[in-house]
């Protein structure tokens, strides 16, 4: 009998703890080096010219051809996040979880963009969109919060080739 | 084949125009993907299984309208643009589209460049999540 209690007690309240528990612990050190990850990556990246604008700034005559690149790149969040991200759904405001989320999967994005566009020989990329990429994950009732982000450009040469 | 999301390549002329080709594909995860993706989601972080989804779709979606292009006779597509959908739960489409052109390498000195605000159509309408 106290058997049974004791096991009913660690399913209904142990497992949600020590996942939330893990959430906590592995979220944190996930997001933090990806983080660090990022700002590296945006420092190494920072000599190139990104614009979201379709004339090939800052001379609409750049030579050297144009190539298309695209990026993708599909997070989640942890247990915890999804968790506190339930709970403020009931007092309403800002959802702190998910608003990270979005901001490091496009910043992630950019950095492959500009990876590519690095990659390929060119120094710039304009036209840039991001788009929230509708993969199958993201609806139906028992939903993971996800942010898929779709990202594509123009990569072109800013500088006429010496 | 040159491809871009902008209305011109620059170095290039754009001698004909040879109007809308399209590409799509939908594609599922299989189920161990979607399991390994459900462990992953308890940490945080990049779901690689999806973005890999994405990167196939892409890639397929994009080579269905290139020899679509190809086949028109087109050596560039110009403006192209993506759509996604999910058809079903752990099934996304990707549709990408754009025009088919002939493109010449411009020889000449100064590149004949038209006013780019008027090239662009009013309201894009994709792009926005």
């Amino acid at each position: 009998m106290t058997l049974d209690l004791a096991m009913s007690l660690i399913a209904s309240v142990g497992v949600p703890a020590a996942l939330l528990l893990l959430g906590w612990l592995a979220g944190r050190w996930t997001e933090g080096s990806h983080l660090r990850r990022l700002a590296a990556a945006e420092a190494e990246l920072a000599g190139l010219f990104l614009s979201d604008v379709k004339s090939f700034p800052p001379s609409p005559e750049a030579t050297g051809g144009a190539t298309l690149v695209i990026a993708e790149v599909v997070m989640g969040v942890d247990y915890l996040k999804h968790f506190t991200a339930r709970i403020r759904k009931i007092f309403g405001g800002e959802v702190r979880s998910y608003s990270s989320m979005m901001a490091r999967a496009r910043r992630e994005a950019v950095v492959r963009l500009l990876a590519q566009v690095h990659a390929q020989g060119y120094d710039a990329v304009c036209n840039v969109r991001l788009e929230m990429a509708d993969i199958g994950g993201s609806v139906g009732p028992r939903s993971m919060p996800l942010a898929a982000i779709l990202a594509s450009g123009t990569a072109y040469r800013r500088r006429p080739q010496p | 084949m040159i491809v871009v999301n902008t209305e011109w390549i620059p170095g290039y002329r754009i001698v004909r125009t040879l109007g809308l080709v399209m590409g799509n594909t939908v594609r599922a995860k299989h189920l161990g993907r979607d399991i390994a993706a459900g462990f992953k989601n308890l940490v945080g972080g990049e779901l690689k299984g999806y973005t890999e989804l994405l990167t196939e779709s892409r890639r397929q979606a994009i080579e269905r309208m290139m020899a679509q292009a190809q086949q028109l006779g087109a050596n560039a597509v110009v403006n192209v643009r993506f759509s996604t959908s999910a058809v079903t739960q752990g099934a996304a489409e990707l549709y990408a589209y754009g025009t088919a052109v002939v493109a010449q390498a411009d020889t000449r000195e100064a590149v004949p460049v038209e006013d780019p605000s008027s090239a662009v159509p009013p309201g894009g309408g994709e792009g926005q999540a």
